[in-house]
């Protein structure tokens, strides 16, 4: 039996949270991914639908059937990023999709799998020139922000390497987000069908917690307190040294895992620091955007439309 | 690259051995990473004269992240100031820029360590030092060196105060200790310059350390 599962429009966190209660109800079943009305695409979108995918196949053992968007635009978008590539490797698809898109991407970074350190070291050697170009013209950062910006990509990528037991993908696009925040940002996404935080810390943490050990206590011994997995005292520092440094952007942090979100929420943002009950899913699924730095008087002028051109 | 600037002077720590940090990869990401470049500087300390002060230079690394400065900085100063400490080795990093600062200062105070570094040619004192330790180093540093009594009278503390403070410095190897009571800081070390002749080059790999020709 084949469970069909409709991509919501708008694919972002929000649409990502409707495909994730979806594969939940599909129970292990054949599942049909259709994307044919997607209009418009976030890299946690991107990444969510390839998280899907590879959960449905690891699930299932077959591989997701997978319905490619109508609008050329954002199938343009997802060839430029490099979708297809990576999904290849995941879905199956019911027309012929070209791999490598004719254009040249606009991406700070495109989607990579992240499978092992040197992976990581790839990221942060490639990414260097358009940070630079991005954070600089694009955000108005100083110049030593893209060293922090390596930072960050570096920790961010290596908690898959270090604890998902399993692959992921990163990627990382600038927008202008005049609607939800009338600035530009610069979005990045770290995603992973592993272990969990609370797979990840459940064998040295999880008996002093008892009956209070959920994904909920995972993410906040991990996100607020350093805890890590390991006894190495001077592990668990790589996200506490990024919530420090997106704070000081006035960026958003988040972090889903299992049935929790956590997140690190500046005044901009309508968002929970906490949300518990979401629909469960594997691994961890982590986001950060930084927002241009305009002068307080300017924040919230000019709200339009956006788009994957 | 590196090079060994030695002078043989009995118990002194003023042989210096001066490392790239860059040498193996401009960017310290991953803990492998750091791994490697800390083992390669063991590797060059357990060659080299002991005591020493290990310069280790900043000035090509580009980035380094939380995880790469915990495997070097943190796991190396804690080696080398614990009791059971393979050799007298003595740390000082050189070239180093704000955007190194913060991952190597966080994991100082992860591990309640203390550290010389100089940055624009100007040293200070990293790590989560108390005010009188602060000042301390700070005097040891503008007098180059110093005997218990000068320093107590100077600061109008008595002697047992301040040997104790000095001792931490020490303990901590930020300071040098000559003898009982007599106090050398670490850039009064590296002032008494570099021997005469030609130093021998040192290149650093992955897997090992060898003599180049000058």
């Amino acid at each position: 039996m084949t469970f069909v599962l409709a991509v919501p429009e708008t694919l972002d966190e929000r649409g990502f949270e409707t495909l994730v209660s979806g594969w939940n109800e599909s129970q292990g079943a054949k599942l049909l991914l259709d994307a044919r009305h997607v209009r418009w695409v976030s890299p946690y979108g991107i990444l969510g639908l390839l998280a899907v995918g590879e959960a449905s196949l690891e699930r299932s053992g077959e591989r997701p059937l997978l319905q490619i968007p109508e609008s050329r635009e954002v199938t343009s978008y997802l060839s430029r990023i490099g979708f297809y590539e990576v999904a290849h490797k995941i879905f199956e698809f019911q027309e012929r999709v070209r791999k490598r898109a004719a254009g040249e991407s606009d991406a700070l970074l495109e989607i990579t799998p992240i499978e092992s350190h040197q992976d990581v070291h790839d990221v942060v050697d490639r990414v260097r020139d358009r940070a630079a170009a991005i954070l600089g013209k694009r955000l108005g950062y100083p110049p030593p922000a893209v060293l922090h910006f390596s930072v960050i990509l570096s920790e961010v990528c290596q908690n898959i390497v270090e604890h998902a037991g399993a692959d992921g993908w990163v990627a990382a696009q600038a927008y202008n987000w005049k609607q939800r925040l009338g600035r530009q940002v610069v979005v990045i996404s770290v995603m992973d069908v592993g272990m969990g935080f609370r797979g990840s810390l459940a064998r040295e943490h999880a008996q002093q917690y008892g009956d209070r050990w959920t994904d909920e206590t995972a993410l906040e011994a991990a996100f607020l307190h350093g805890v890590s997995r390991y006894r190495d005292p001077g592990r668990g520092q790589g996200l506490q040294g990024i919530r420090k440094q997106v704070t000081r952007w006035d960026g958003l942090f988040t972090i889903r895992s299992g049935t929790a979100q956590i997140a690190e929420v500046p005044e901009w943002a309508d968002k929970l620091p906490i949300s518990a009950n979401l629909a469960d899913f594997p691994g961890a699924q982590i986001q950060i955007v930084l927002p241009q730095v305009v002068p307080a008087e300017d924040a919230g002028r000019s709200r339009g439309g956006r788009g994957n051109g | 690259m590196g090079e060994r600037v030695t002078r043989e002077t009995g118990e002194s720590a003023d042989n210096q051995l001066r490392t790239s940090v860059a040498m193996l990869f401009s960017n310290l990401v991953t803990r492998p990473t750091g791994q490697a470049v800390r083992v390669a500087i063991e590797q060059q300390i357990r060659e080299g004269p002991d005591p020493c002060v290990s310069i280790l230079d900043f000035s090509q690394v580009g980035v380094i992240d939380f995880s790469c400065a915990d495997e070097i900085i943190a796991k190396l100063l804690d080696k080398y100031q614990r009791e059971d400490r393979p050799s007298e080795a003595y740390f000082v990093l050189q070239g180093v820029s704000e955007h190194h600062r913060e991952p190597i200062e966080t994991v100082l105070r992860r591990h309640s360590l203390l550290l010389v570094a100089v940055e624009s040619g100007r040293p200070e004192l990293w790590g989560p030092a108390p005010e009188y330790l602060r000042m301390a180093w700070d005097w040891l540093g503008r007098s180059g060196q110093a005997v218990t009594g000068d320093f107590a009278s100077e600061q109008g503390v008595d002697e047992e105060t301040a040997n104790s403070w000095l001792n931490v410095l020490v303990d901590s190897r930020v300071a040098v200790p000559e003898g009982d009571e007599h106090f050398v800081s670490l850039m009064a070390m590296l002032d008494r310059g570099a021997p005469g002749g030609q130093p021998a080059s040192v290149e650093i790999r992955p897997f090992g350390i060898r003599e180049v020709p000058s």
